[in-house]
């Protein structure tokens, strides 16, 4: 009885292992899709009211509760207090702080990063073709990593369970 | 003189300005900072401040990567916001302080559409003094319910944006509704809603709106006693003029100009020559700011 409690409870860790794995990818393209409705909002907002962008990253962050909301925020409070910091380390700092460690990769992170170079620097129409460009490469992301989740993601799954289940025989 | 208030809020400014600066404006006397009036940046300068009408130089060279930093705050990072402004060679800043900059034009179909290569900057520090009109608001009541059509005439820095701000503060507390047409933020210095200033209980303020459509606009929506604008002088600003005359409408605004030629002169002298203005008030800055020089009957 207590080895047939030991071989389930392999099985479970494995296939949890591998849940945990293919849950990153799921958690990629909600992140990404995140910051595709996010960026459009702020684009709108910053057309609309024009306001500066600490102000709008802070409406535009408070209006939902995900990560791209907590990225406006927390990039808008480092430049609220202003701490010596350029806005493209402010902005990075923030990209870092919010999505080092997650399901982004590095280059949806560089995608990310590389916002600074543009965000706020020129005008309207300047400001506009850059959240374009933004959408067009986070989009492709998004087509890349709803891929991933349906192949890897699977995989993984399919994997964990696979692997508590060969280790069991092995056992047995 | 003892019962002027003066409100003095500078923070806005020094939020904005590089450590560099903000170091060595913590070195200077209490009294410079609390008269301060401009303080300069020029690309390859010393730091230039302009107080109490005498002007300090600080031993801190300003370099390029200076002004852009201080540039880059005053403008919240965000070029876009301040677009129009900046093509217009100023902005204004939370605060009501307005900061002047010049650099390298770019010029697109005859206008100018933004400067870059930024080279000097001039912070003009607004300044709130409570009480300043008391002397002149009987030039401007009539009686308890009218005013006369008032104009305040001087150069740059004799006070006239202070008086006015001074006199709406005063006539709102004496129960006129007030509608202020604020173009250039420096009157009300608004920020997020709310004015920085004292602008009284019954004052209506149209923030960042060109004069002409916005003394309309207050006309139509707001049904104001009087209305006060800052600056006005170009020859759109007329047929605004005419509307709120029209309408009953008591009007108190600033022109630049040391002469009644000079008001006579500007786009809005045919206006002025009608005696559409009861009274001109002349300032000087002699022997100090905000000094009335002369009251005339237009």
């Amino acid at each position: 009885m207590v080895k047939f409690i030991l071989y389930l409870l392999i099985i479970l860790c494995c296939g949890i292992g591998g849940m945990l794995k293919a849950s990153v990818y799921s958690e990629r393209v909600t992140y990404l899709q995140e910051l595709i409705a996010t960026f459009k909002i702020l684009e709108t907002e910053i057309k609309f009211r024009m306001d500066p962008l600490p102000e709008s990253f802070r409406r535009v962050g408070n209006y939902k509760k995900n990560k791209a909301s907590l990225l406006l925020v927390t990039a808008g409070s480092m430049l609220a207090e202003n701490r010596g910091y350029s806005f493209a380390e402010c902005w990075e700092n923030a990209v870092l702080e919010v999505y080092e460690k997650t399901g982004l990769t590095g280059e949806d992170i560089c995608i990310l990063k590389d916002m600074s170079i543009e965000l706020g620097k020129s005008d309207m129409a300047g400001q506009s073709s850059m959240f374009e460009r933004v959408n067009i490469r986070l989009t492709d992301q998004l087509s890349a990593a709803v891929e991933d989740k349906k192949t890897k993601g699977k995989m993984y799954r399919s994997l964990g369970f696979a692997i508590g289940a060969v280790i069991v025989i092995l056992l047995v | 003189m003892e019962s002027l208030q003066k409100g003095r809020n500078i923070k806005e400014i020094l939020d904005k300005l590089p450590d560099q600066i903000g170091r060595e404006l913590k070195g200077v006397p209490k009294n410079v900072i609390e008269n301060l009036e401009e303080i300069r940046l020029r690309t390859g300068q010393d730091l230039r401040l302009l107080s109490g009408g005498l002007e300090y130089v600080l031993a801190c060279k300003i370099d390029n990567e200076t002004l852009n930093i201080a540039l880059n705050n005053i403008l919240n990072h965000s070029y876009y916001a301040y677009e129009e402004e900046l093509a217009k060679g100023y902005i204004t800043i939370e605060g009501g302080h307005r900061i002047g900059i010049c650099g390298r034009t770019v010029v697109e179909k005859g206008s100018v559409r933004l400067i870059k290569d930024i080279s000097s900057l001039n912070i003009r520090c607004c300044r709130e003094m409570k009480g300043i009109s008391d002397e002149c608001i009987r030039y401007v009541l009539k009686n308890n319910t009218e005013i006369y059509n008032t104009i305040i005439v001087s150069p740059p820095k004799c006070g006239k944006t202070t008086l006015l701000r001074d006199l709406i503060r005063n006539l709102s507390h004496r129960k006129f509704h007030m509608g202020v047409c604020d173009e250039r933020s420096e009157l009300a210095g608004m920020y997020m809603g709310r004015p920085s200033f004292d602008m009284g209980a019954n004052t209506d303020i149209l923030d960042g709106c060109p004069k002409e459509q916005g003394m309309i606009m207050l006309i139509r929506s707001m049904a104001p006693d009087i209305i006060a604008t800052d600056e006005i002088g170009k020859k759109d600003d007329i047929y605004a003029l005419e509307a709120a005359l029209c309408a009953g409408i008591g009007i108190i605004t600033t022109i630049h100009g040391s002469s009644y030629e000079d008001i006579k002169n500007s786009g809005i002298g045919e206006v002025v020559a009608r005696g559409a203005f009861q009274r001109i008030i002349f300032l000087t800055n002699n022997p100090k700011i905000g000094t009335i020089k002369e009251v005339r009957n237009g």
